[in-house]
C-alpha cells in the first residue's frame, strides 16, 4: 500500500441509495478502495452490483433524483470531493477526473465531426486556439493509432469502425491530461481482436501520461491482463480486495473462490465448471448480513447476522467475510 | 457417425439498395458466402468469429427465417428444399434455437406456462390434451431446475438466468434434435453463465440432441463444443475438431483470435498478436483471401486467388495458402 | 410484488391508492354518470321551451335563480339540462367513433407493420392521405350527401382516427417484430395470425388504452365543432357544439349561453387528457421493476 504521497484516490466507506417508489436500492452500500498513482485498479462484478454506480459517485454523476450518495468520503488528492461546490466539481471532472463509457456507438456526438468534437474538449481545458488546437487534436488522434489523422479528423463518427470510434473517445477523455482515468466496461462492446488493440492503446496512454486507471468489468480476464490490483464486488459491497496475484492464487471470499472455479477457461481442461447456485439478493432488501450468505456454501448463523468488517489477511488483501 | 442436419455451400447475399426514390440493388453483402458444415446426434458444434461475420445469419438460414440465396440444407440425410407441408412441420419442431437476450426472447404478455407450451400447441401431431400439455411443460420446466409452481407468472418476474431457463424449456418440450444456440450464455453472468452451460451438457447426455454453440468467447466455445469452425467475414476459414484447433490454430486469423483471448490468469499473459489495419466490410470484400489485408503472412498469391479449405488432418480443414 | 400483467394486477396498477389522479378520474366518473342517467337526472326536459324564461341568467348572477342553476337559452330552456343531456350525446360520439377507428386502425396497423412491403405501402399512403384531407371538408361533404346524422359524424371522425391508429400501431408493431420471441414463434412454426394476435396485440394493448385515452377529449372537441358548422348533429337533440354555435349570437349580450357548454368540453376535454398522460406514465414497462436480482 502506498503512503500518502503516491496515493492519488481514496474512497471511504461511499454508500449510493436511489430512492423509489418501490422503496430504497442500496446500490453501493459501504464501497472503499484506494487507487495509487499510476496505477490500474479494477472493479470486477456481476451485473446490477454496483460497479458504474460506484464510477458515477466518483463522477459525482448520479441521477439525481432517484439516486443520492448519501455518505462516505471521495479523497482525490488529498481533497474530499464530495465536499466541494457543483461549479468546482465541474472543472475537476474535466480537468482531474475522465470517463470513458461502454457504448463507443453513442458516446460521440452524431452530428459533429470527431475533429471538433476533439477540439471542444481541448479547448475547454487548454486554451489553445486555430493551428495549435487542430495539430493538438490531430497528435492525439495519432497517439491512439488513427492512421491518416489528418483526413480522419474530418470524419464523421459514422465513418468510423466502433474500435476506432472507442479510441476517439479515449483521445477525448486523457486530452485533459487527467489525474484519473475511470473506464466503464470500455471494450465490452468490442471485438476480440479490437478489444485487445485497445487495451493496450489504454496502458500505453498510462505509460505516457502516468494517469491513475480505475478500470471496470466483469471479465476476470481482464482484470488479469490489464491491472496491478482489484476489488471485487457483490450486491453493492466490496467483499475482496487485493493484488491481482492474491485474487487469483489465493481467492479468500467464498464468493471469489466460487467465481473462479466457475470460470471456463481456455489454457486448460476443465472436466466441469462448479458453478454457484441462486441469483444475487435484490439491493432493495434490507439485508443485515452477508449478502452472499443465502448462496455461500460455508455460511454459518453469524453470517446472516451482521455484515463482518474488513479484515486483513495477508499485506493488502482485504476480505469481508465471518471466515477471518 | 450419421449426420443429424448438413449445410452445403450455403450462401446469404443481402442485396444493398441505392438511396434514390428509385431504388436499384447496387451490390451485395455477402453475410455468408459458402460456408458447408454438419450437426451430428449428442454433439456440439461451436461457431466463433467476431461481430458480423455472419454466425447469426448461418443460425437464421437453418431456423428458416432467411431463405439462402444458395446452397441445401440436408435434415436426416433428405434436401430441405423437397419437404412437403408434413415434413416441413417436422423440421420447425426439430429444430429449436435459444438467443441471447433472454427478456427479448419470451413474450411478456404471457404466462410462463402459454409460452414453454407454445411449441407444442402450434405443432400437436400426436393431439395432446390439454393435461397433457400441462404435465409435459411441467416435466420441462423441471428439467431445466424452474418450479413448476411458477407456472402461471410472468416472464418479468423471474431473473435473467431462469429466464433463459425458460426459454431452453421452451425450445426442449418439442424434443428436438437440434437446438441453435446463438450466444445463449453470453449475455449472463458467469455464475449463472457455468449453471447453464452445466444444464446444457447435462441434457445433451439424456436427450442426444446436437447443438450448433455460437458464442464470441473462445472459453465457453471451448467448454462446449466438440468440433468447431473459425469464421471471419462470411467464410469458414478453419473447421475440425475443437481440441485440436485450440491446440494448433493454423490459420494466422485463428492465431490472432485466440492470442486476442483473455488470459485466466495473471501468469498466463502472453504477448497478444495485434492485427494491423481495419476490417473490411462484408459489402466490399477484398481480392483474394479475405483475411490478407490484415495478414502478417500474407503472401503475393493471397491477395489474388482466394484459398479454398483443404485437409490438413483427418476431418480437419484450413483455408489458406500456407498449408497444403 | 404485484403481477401487473394479470387482470387484477392491471386494475391494482391504475387505481393504487394515492397515486392516482383523483380530481380528472372523479370529473371523468361524475360525467359518465350523467351521460347514463341523462335527463333522468336533469331538473327539465331539455327541449321544454318557456319563453317567459328566456335569458334568465346563472344563479350568482342578479336577476339569475336557483329554478334555473346556469340560466336559459334564448328559447328559455335551461342551459343546465341541455348539458346533462348532451353528454350522452358526446360519449356515444366518443365511444362509437373511437371502436370504429380503433379496431379498424389497430388491424390495419398490425398487418401493415407485420407483414410489410407493398401492403404496408399502400396502407400508409392511405392513411398519409387520410390524416391530409381536412375533417371539417369530410364531415360537410358526408352531411351533403347523406344529410347531417350521428352516424355521418361517426364516420368521419371514424375516418380519421383509423389512420391515427394505424400509424402509431404500425411503429411499435416494427419495434416489437424485431423482438426475439417473434423470431422464436416463427421458429415454433406459428403463422402471421398466430403471431398477430398472440405476440403482437397483446404488447400493444396498454398503448392503445393510452392512446384511446388521449383521443376522448380531441373526439368531443371535433364532434362540437362540427355541430358547431352544423355539419354535425342536427337539432333538436342538445349537443354542446351546436349549443356554443346557437349562442354565438348572444355572446355580448348572455354570455353563459356558449360559455357553460364550452366550458363542458373543456373540462372533460382536460380531464381525459390528464389521465391519458398518467395513465401512459402508469403502463410504462420501464418504472416496472427495480433492484438486482428478481
Ligand atoms: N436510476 C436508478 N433507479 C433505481 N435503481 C437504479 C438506478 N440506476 C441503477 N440502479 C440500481 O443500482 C444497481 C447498480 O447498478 P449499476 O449500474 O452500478 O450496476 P453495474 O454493476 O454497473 O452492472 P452492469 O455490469 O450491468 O453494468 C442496480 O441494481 C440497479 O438496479
Ligand atoms: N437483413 C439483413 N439485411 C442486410 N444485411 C444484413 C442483414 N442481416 C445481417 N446482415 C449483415 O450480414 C452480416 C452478418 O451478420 P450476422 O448478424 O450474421 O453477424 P454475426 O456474426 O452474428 O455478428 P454478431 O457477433 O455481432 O452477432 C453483417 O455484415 C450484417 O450487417
Ligand atoms: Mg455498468
Ligand atoms: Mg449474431
Amino acid at each position: 500500500m502506498g503512503d500518502n504521497m503516491s496515493e492519488l484516490l481514496n474512497v471511504k466507506n461511499l454508500k449510493t441509495y436511489f430512492f423509489t417508489k418501490y422503496g430504497t436500492v442500496k446500490a453501493v452500500d459501504g464501497v472503499s478502495f484506494k487507487v495509487d498513482k499510476g496505477e490500474t485498479f479494477g472493479i470486477v462484478g456481476e451485473s446490477g452490483c454496483g460497479k458504474s454506480i460506484t464510477a458515477l459517485s466518483i463522477m459525482r454523476l448520479v441521477p439525481d433524483p432517484p439516486g443520492r450518495i448519501v455518505g462516505g468520503e471521495i479523497v482525490l488528492e488529498g481533497e474530499d470531493i464530495l465536499k466541494i461546490s457543483d461549479n468546482e466539481m465541474r472543472k475537476v471532472r474535466g480537468k482531474k477526473i475522465s470517463m470513458i463509457l461502454q457504448d463507443p456507438m453513442t458516446s460521440l456526438n452524431p452530428v459533429f465531426t470527431i475533429g471538433i468534437q476533439l477540439e471542444e474538449a481541448i479547448k475547454i481545458h487548454q486554451g489553445l486556439k486555430g493551428r495549435s488546437l487542430r495539430e493538438r487534436a490531430i497528435e492525439l488522434l495519432e497517439m491512439v493509432q488513427i492512421s491518416s489523422a489528418a483526413v480522419r479528423y474530418k470524419n464523421w463518427p459514422h465513418q468510423l469502425s466502433g474500435g476506432m470510434r472507442q479510441r476517439v473517445i479515449g483521445a477525448i477523455s486523457v486530452s485533459s491530461e487527467p489525474r484519473l482515468l475511470i473506464a466503464d466496461e470500455p471494450t465490452t462492446a468490442l471485438d476480440a481482436t479490437i478489444q485487445v488493440q485497445f487495451l493496450r492503446l489504454l496502458r500505453e496512454l498510462q505509460e505516457k501520461t502516468g494517469v491513475g486507471l480505475v478500470f471496470i468489468t466483469h471479465d476476470f480476464g481482464i482484470i488479469a491482463r490489464m491491472c496491478q490490483r482489484a476489488a471485487v464486488m457483490y450486491a453493492g459491497r466490496i467483499v475482496e480486495t487485493g493484488s491481482v496475484r492474491d485474487l487469483f492464487d489465493n481467492p479468500s471470499h467464498p464468493y471469489t473462490a466460487a467465481l473462479m472455479r466457475s470460470l471456463p477457461k481456455l489454457e486448460e481442461k476443465v472436466e466441469r465448471l462448479a458453478s454457484i447456485e441462486g441469483q444475487p439478493p435484490p439491493l432493495n432488501d434490507d439485508i443485515q448480513g452477508c449478502r452472499f450468505a443465502e448462496r455461500c456454501t460455508v455460511a454459518e448463523h453469524q453470517c446472516r447476522l451482521s455484515y463482518p468488517d474488513e479484515t486483513e489477511i495477508s499485506d493488502g488483501h482485504f476480505v469481508s467475510c465471518w471466515k477471518f | 457417425m450419421s449426420s443429424l442436419l448438413e449445410l452445403k455451400n450455403i450462401k446469404e447475399y443481402f442485396p444493398v439498395m441505392n438511396a434514390r426514390i428509385f431504388q436499384k440493388v447496387v451490390g451485395y453483402i455477402r453475410a455468408v458466402d459458402d460456408v458447408s458444415f454438419s450437426l451430428n446426434e449428442g454433439r456440439t458444434f461451436g461457431l466463433v468469429g467476431e461481430s458480423g461475420c455472419g454466425k447469426s445469419t448461418i443460425a437464421k438460414v437453418i431456423l428458416q427465417l432467411e431463405k439462402p440465396t444458395a446452397g441445401a440444407i440436408y435434415f436426416r440425410g433428405k434436401a430441405l428444399t423437397g419437404f412437403k407441408r408434413g415434413e416441413m412441420a417436422d423440421y420447425h419442431a426439430s429444430v429449436q434455437a435459444v438467443f441471447q437476450d433472454p427478456t427479448s426472447s419470451l413474450n411478456p404478455r404471457m404466462r410462463v406456462a402459454d409460452i414453454v407450451a407454445e411449441p407444442l400447441v402450434i405443432n400437436n401431431s400426436q393431439n395432446n390434451s390439454r393435461s397433457d400439455i400441462t404435465d409435459m411443460v411441467a416435466q420441462t420446466l423441471m428439467q431445466v431446475g424452474i418450479s413448476p409452481d411458477r407456472s402461471k407468472c410472468f416472464p418479468h418476474e423471474f431473473s435473467g438466468g431462469q429466464r433463459q431457463r425458460i426459454a431452453l424449456a421452451r425450445a426442449l418440450i418439442v424434443g428436438p434434435g437440434v437446438i441453435i444456440l446463438d450466444e445463449s450464455v453470453s449475455a449472463l453472468d458467469v455464475s449463472i453463465q457455468a449453471q447453464i452451460m452445466n444444464l446444457l451438457r447435462d441434457l445433451q447426455e439424456e436427450l442426444n440432441v446436437a447443438y450448433l454453440f455460437i458464442a464470441h468467447d473462445l472459453a465457453t466455445v471451448k467448454y462446449m463444443s466438440h468440433r468447431l469452425g473459425v469464421m471471419y467475414l462470411g467464410k469458414l476459414l478453419e473447421h475440425g475438431p475443437a481440441g485440436k484447433i485450440i491446440e494448433e490454430r493454423i490459420h494466422p486469423y485463428t492465431k490472432a483470435l485466440f492470442s486476442a483471448a483473455m488470459p485466466s490468469h495473471p501468469d498466463l499473459i502472453k504477448e497478444e498478436v495485434v492485427l494491423t489495419g481495419e476490417v473490411p466490410s462484408a459489402f466490399d470484400l477484398p481480392e483474394g483471401c479475405r483475411f490478407h489485408p490484415r495478414c502478417d503472412r500474407a503472401m503475393k498469391i493471397c491477395s489474388e486467388v482466394e484459398p479454398d479449405l483443404k485437409d490438413v488432418a483427418e476431418n480437419y480443414q484450413v483455408a489458406c495458402h500456407l498449408y497444403p | 410484488m404485484i403481477k401487473s400483467n394479470s387482470p387484477m394486477g392491471f386494475i391494482f396498477k391504475i387505481f393504487r391508492p394515492g397515486r392516482y389522479p383523483v380530481i380528472p378520474i372523479t370529473i371523468i366518473c361524475i360525467f359518465i354518470l350523467l351521460a347514463v342517467l341523462g335527463q333522468a337526472i336533469a331538473p327539465y326536459s331539455a327541449n321544454q321551451i318557456d319563453l317567459r324564461e328566456r335569458f334568465t341568467p346563472p344563479f350568482f348572477m342578479e336577476g339569475g335563480s336557483m329554478r334555473h342553476l346556469l340560466g336559459t337559452d334564448a328559447m328559455g330552456r335551461d342551459i343546465l339540462s341541455r348539458i346533462i343531456v348532451g353528454t350522452r350525446v358526446s360519449f356515444i360520439v366518443a365511444i362509437l367513433s373511437l371502436t370504429l377507428g380503433g379496431v379498424v386502425g389497430t388491424a390495419l396497423g398490425i398487418i401493415s407493420g407485420f407483414y410489410g412491403g407493398t401492403i404496408d405501402s399502400i396502407l400508409m399512403r392511405t392513411a398519409d392521405a387520410t390524416l391530409a384531407f381536412p375533417i371539417i371538408l369530410l364531415a360537410m361533404l358526408l352531411a351533403i350527401i347523406i344529410g347531417p346524422s350521428l352516424q355521418n359524424v361517426v364516420i368521419s371522425l371514424g375516418i380519421v382516427l383509423w389512420a391515427r391508429y394505424a400509424r402509431v400501431v404500425r411503429g411499435e408493431v416494427l419495434s416489437l417484430k424485431e423482438r426475439d420471441f417473434v423470431a422464436l414463434a416463427r421458429i415454433a412454426g406459428a403463422s402471421g395470425i398466430r403471431i398477430m394476435w398472440k405476440h403482437l396485440f397483446p404488447n400493444i394493448r396498454s398503448t392503445l388504452l393510452v392512446l384511446l385515452t388521449l383521443q376522448v377529449g380531441w373526439v368531443i372537441i371535433v364532434e362540437a365543432s362540427l355541430s358547431f358548422i352544423g355539419a354535425g348533429i342536427p337539432g333538436p337533440t342538445p349537443v354542446w357544439g351546436s349549443m356554443i354555435a346557437k349562442g354565438r349570437d348572444y355572446v355580448t349580450t348572455a354570455w353563459w349561453i356558449p360559455f357553460f357548454p364550452g366550458m363542458a368540453v373543456a373540462i372533460v376535454c382536460l380531464s381525459f387528457n390528464m389521465f391519458g398522460d398518467w395513465l401512459r406514465e402508469a403502463l410504462d414497462p420501464r418504472m416496472r421493476q427495480v433492484g438486482g436480482g428478481g
